[in-house]
């Protein structure tokens, strides 16, 4: 449950940053017409901002989720 | 698509900088604002003295570093060759003037002043104005851009942008030739579309032998030179007033 | 002011403000209150008030101190990441009591960085806006604002939490008014064997996130400078490396004048033993010889350089207007790495020196700065310019001020309602 979540979360933020980055953002490469100054998406960025927050708090899932009744000290 | 440039010939240049002034009516830029500077310089020691001239306008490089480093894309190639500033979206960071190799950004200080250059008020002026003070602004300034429809053509020069030649976009999209191409006395610019072999631009390409500013710093410009360059030692003379001042 | 120990209720001065602290505390707002004066007059007159003009025909510098400044504060944010990462990955556990220090110290100087570049923008409010909307990973603002500045602040902040939640789960166990705040910190955190193997593993993955992000965040504010063909002082390769070597130093100097300060101020001299002086003094050693081993292959790199105009600035830096700058600052990280060196020979370390040592590193370090940024813009165009000039205002000077002594309020704030000083030595032990 604990790694099952902690990896879901690792994998939702990494995707999030990787997608954002470079398919959402504006594109890679020299510009040579105006769709390079705009991203695919608007607020891309904003949302490889949070990709990358979530992969960091994919560490807080790890260590703050209660163990469960089992696996309990 | 017509992809547009600029040939300057240097052997035509007398250096009397009407594109300067020409530049600035069309475009209204603030005071100490060049968005065509024209270098006067002076090579060698007197008695052997050269003196040469070199007209700069945005230099609209197809390998643009500052369309690659702007981090918000104000900054732009447009399909047509030209590079623009969206002065909407510019944040100010100023990150395109310190990429540009060839200095020709400018960064809106203050607020403009109008009629910066004649103090109208003046009573020997109102004298023989009647009071009547001109028109400022070129309201074409203000239109989007027809091509993306974005602000690009620099409007009113409000402070904290950066801003710089943009081949007069605004008489470009009606078929016109910029400013500075249209005034000068001698002919010494040209302007049109360069992938249009009949274009009188490319005829002059054609025609002379050019070189390109820093072309081998790889940014490809899309203004090109007939005559020789400034020698290494060129050093600049008879500056206009380029730093803006106030503040504390 | 307070002294305390860590078995008192409050430890480290917490929850306590005696009148000391209320005085540097006002004293320290009312320098903030004047950087945000100086800036309202920004806000309003534009950037005419400052000393940065266009570079070309106006002959001036486009960036300047704000840069300058910035650079330095981010410098000491990821140098500080740094060295947290190489204290837990290599086990240097005399540094262990200062990891919270190094983290509120990153985001302290992260916060002030960030801000001074938001200070150096025409528009302020717009940039904010159109960095989340439209940045472009082309440019390498991207990698200092999202990178740098963003990923290294928000894994401190979850670093910061991680690592204080045990001590949270010790002080609501405790009476006083900060009680119910450590109650939340702490989320449910008991110190089962369970919880500090885990909290074991997510350090080792902290520190390595932490190290990566440092090294690469001082990376991309190096290539904001470094791949600017078109700049001749700015572009090349040892930019990078340069930045992550000079971050890591001016980190760890911080490090060692806060520490001093905490360990006079908290009478703490457990925390704050000789050991750990020893090995802060010696990784200031071997981080300013690595720099200066960088600055001598700059050097000798640039005096056979290759274009007129890179020589021209080399000349100015080196010869010209700039080579006071560049001589003090020299000697400074010359001084820097003798006073180390000579106590690390001699195996007997003083405080005073070691401190001497920090505060000389750092004023070297705000010196190499400006010549970073500074040089490149006014002197060596491209074209027959002639060459610039820059001097900061007044206006600047309180902005930059206003905003370090908004790090050292954050730091004193923290330092009321959090235990400072990481206890964990036993702790960490008994996870391993």
């Amino acid at each position: 449950m604990r790694i099952g979540l902690t990896a879901l979360t690792f994998v939702i933020g990494a995707a999030l940053s990787l997608v954002s980055y470079f398919v959402l953002a504006a594109p890679l490469g020299t510009p040579t017409n105006e769709g390079f100054s705009n991203p695919n998406l608007e607020f891309a960025p904003l949302l490889f901002v949070i990709g990358m927050s979530v992969t960091v708090l994919a560490v807080v899932v790890y260590e703050v989720l209660p163990d469960s009744e089992q696996s309990a000290d | 698509m017509p992809k547009y440039g600029m040939v300057i010939d240097l052997e035509k240049c007398v250096g009397c900088r009407a594109c300067m002034v020409a530049c600035k009516v069309e475009n209204n830029t603030p005071e100490a604002n060049y968005w065509m500077y024209v270098f006067r310089t002076e090579e060698r020691e007197y008695p052997d003295t050269k003196v040469t001239f070199l007209p700069r306008p945005c230099q609209h490089c197809d390998n643009a570093p500052c369309v690659k480093v702007c981090p918000v894309g104000a900054r732009f190639k447009r399909e047509d060759g030209l590079v623009a500033t969206d002065w909407e979206r510019c944040i100010g960071c100023r990150y395109c003037e310190v990429a540009c190799p060839y200095g020709v950004n400018s960064f809106n200080y203050a607020d403009p002043k109008k009629n910066q250059y004649l103090d109208w008020s003046d009573a020997d002026i109102e004298s023989a104005t009647g009071g009547a003070v001109p028109g400022y602004a070129n309201p074409d300034l203000d239109r989007k851009s027809q091509l993306e429809g974005r602000k690009i053509a620099g409007s009113n020069h409000t402070k904290g942008v950066v801003e710089k030649c943009t081949f007069c976009v605004q008489k470009v999209e009606k078929g016109q030739n910029p400013a500075c191409a249209e005034t000068c006395p001698v002919f010494a610019i040209t302007f049109g579309d360069l992938d249009d072999p009949e274009s009188a631009a490319s005829r002059k390409l054609k025609a002379s032998k050019t070189f390109q500013l820093l072309d081998d710093w790889n940014t490809k410009p899309r203004v090109h030179y007939v005559g020789t360059p400034p020698g290494e030692g060129a050093r600049e003379i008879e500056r206009p007033k380029t730093r803006q001042t106030g503040g504390v | 002011m307070a002294t305390s120990t860590r078995i008192d209720s409050t430890p480290f001065g917490m929850g306590k403000a005696s009148t000391g602290w209320f005085i540097i505390l006002v004293a320290l707002l009312a320098v903030v209150g004047a950087g945000a004066y100086a800036y309202s007059r920004q806000i309003v007159e534009g950037e005419i008030v400052t000393g940065l003009r266009d570079v070309g025909p106006a002959g001036g510098a486009p960036w300047g101190l704000y840069i300058a400044f910035e650079l330095w504060a981010v410098g000491i944010g990821f140098g500080a990441m740094m060295l947290i990462a190489a204290s837990r990955l290599f086990g240097w556990s005399h540094l262990v009591p200062l990891n919270r220090i190094l983290a509120v110290m990153a985001l302290a100087t992260l916060f002030i960085g960030g801000w001074s570049v938001i200070a150096d923008v025409g528009h302020p409010f717009r940039a904010v806006i159109n960095i989340i909307r439209y940045a472009r990973p082309m440019s390498p603002f991207f990698g200092t604002f999202t990178v740098g500045l963003v990923a290294a602040f928000a894994s401190m902040l979850v670093y910061l939490y991680l690592d204080g939640r045990r001590e949270a789960s010790i002080m609501a166990t405790r009476p006083g008014r900060l009680r119910g705040w450590f109650l939340l910190a702490s989320a449910g955190y008991k110190d089962s064997v369970a919880e500090r193997i885990r909290r074991q593993r997510t350090n080792t993955v902290m520190a390595v996130v932490l190290g990566i992000i440092g090294v690469f965040a001082a990376s991309t504010s190096a290539f904001v400078f470094g791949v600017q063909q078109g700049r001749p002082g700015w572009f090349g390769a040892l930019q990078a490396p340069g930045f992550v070597i000079l971050a890591g130093a001016t980190g760890v100097a911080a490090t060692i004048l806060v520490a001093a300060l905490l360990r006079a101020e908290l009478g703490d001299r457990e925390s704050f033993g000789p050991k750990m002086f020893k090995w802060l003094n010696n990784i200031l050693l071997g981080l300013t010889l690595m720099y200066i081993y960088i600055l001598l292959v700059e050097l000798v790199t640039s005096s056979y350089s290759s274009s007129a105009h890179a020589e021209r600035v080399t000349d100015a830096i080196i010869r010209g207007e700039y080579a006071w700058m560049f001589w003090l600052s020299s000697g400074l990280f010359l001084l820097t790495a003798a006073l180390t060196a000579v106590q690390a020979i001699a195996g007997r370390y003083n405080l005073r020196y070691i401190v001497l040592a920090a505060v000389i590193l750092n004023v070297a370090a705000i010196l190499k700065r400006y010549l970073i940024v500074v040089p490149g813009l006014t002197v060596g165009r491209l074209l027959p310019y002639p060459e610039g000039s820059y001097n900061p205002t007044w206006v600047e000077y309180l902005v930059v001020i206003g905003l370090a002594a908004l790090a050292i309020v954050f730091f004193m704030v923290f330092m009321k309602v959090f235990p400072i000083v990481s206890s964990q030595n036993g702790q960490e032990s008994e996870g391993e």
